[in-house]
């Protein structure tokens, strides 16, 4: 359940909500994250033998049709500097450690 | 609030006060801003686990204008899924910061420790009380 707030004067955007999710998906084009997680794994493995002792623990983000990827430890940081070399691109995080998550949830 | 010297419209406010719902979840409101201009509140889980700055509900991203800038492997409990990413703007206690948010299934709003951190968090369960404030407000 979403809460809301209710009542204050500058709620304006509540009514988005009743939007449903087939309008939304008009709107913004799905990213298959199987895919894209599958193109760069291999990147990202390759990636953690040349540089996993030395950024242990930084995050790479690799954008996979150029194969570029972008290193950091802070993952906005890191994802702000991939959009401006690529701003239509999509990207895949991954932390250089035995576990790639970035986040715990 | 604001002092002699600062201007109303400029003062920033330190606390934020946020509540505690029927299940006991910590709930604190924050503004999501859409790409056209439109500000959005909803109250958001204060998630203890969570090592990120925030998650919405994926519909919620998309129907906001997010960015979607891909994803990532994300850890939940002993198994891990993956999540896209996007990136938002996004105010809490009146700080308007650029964000990375996490996407979910699940249509609830949650905070992490980026978004707490240099902050103090304070829930009275007696009282039913939560505040957030800047370290340095409170001192």
């Amino acid at each position: 359940m979403l809460h809301l707030i209710e009542g204050k004067p500058w709620q304006k955007g509540i009514y988005l909500l009743d939007l449903s999710n087939n309008v939304m998906a008009l709107v913004t084009k799905d990213i298959d994250m199987e895919e894209l997680d599958k193109a760069c794994w291999p990147i990202f493995q390759q990636l953690m033998e040349e540089l996993g002792e030395r950024y242990h623990n930084w995050i790479v983000v690799i954008e996979p049709v150029s194969k570029q990827y972008f290193l950091g430890q802070d993952d906005q940081e890191v994802l702000s500097r991939a959009r401006k070399k690529h701003p239509l691109g999509v990207f895949f995080a991954y932390r250089l450690n035995e576990n790639p998550a970035i986040d715990s949830l | 609030m604001a002092n002699e010297e600062t201007p109303l419209y400029l003062a920033k406010p330190k606390t934020i006060k946020g509540q505690i719902d029927e299940a006991g979840r910590v709930l604190l409101p924050v503004t999501l801003m859409a790409s056209d201009g439109f500000e959005l509140v909803v109250e958001a889980v204060i998630n203890l686990e969570f090592t990120g700055a925030i998650v919405v509900p994926e519909s919620l991203a998309r129907s906001i204008g997010w960015r979607c800038l891909g994803a990532r492997r994300v850890q939940i409990g002993s198994h891990i899924e993956l999540l896209h990413h996007y990136i938002g703007l996004m105010s809490l206690g009146g700080t308007t910061q650029t964000v990375v948010a996490l996407g979910s299934y699940r249509n609830v709003a949650e905070v992490g420790h980026k978004l707490l951190s240099g902050r103090r968090l304070t829930v009275d369960f007696a009282t039913q009380e939560v505040i957030v404030q800047n370290s340095l407000a409170s001192d």
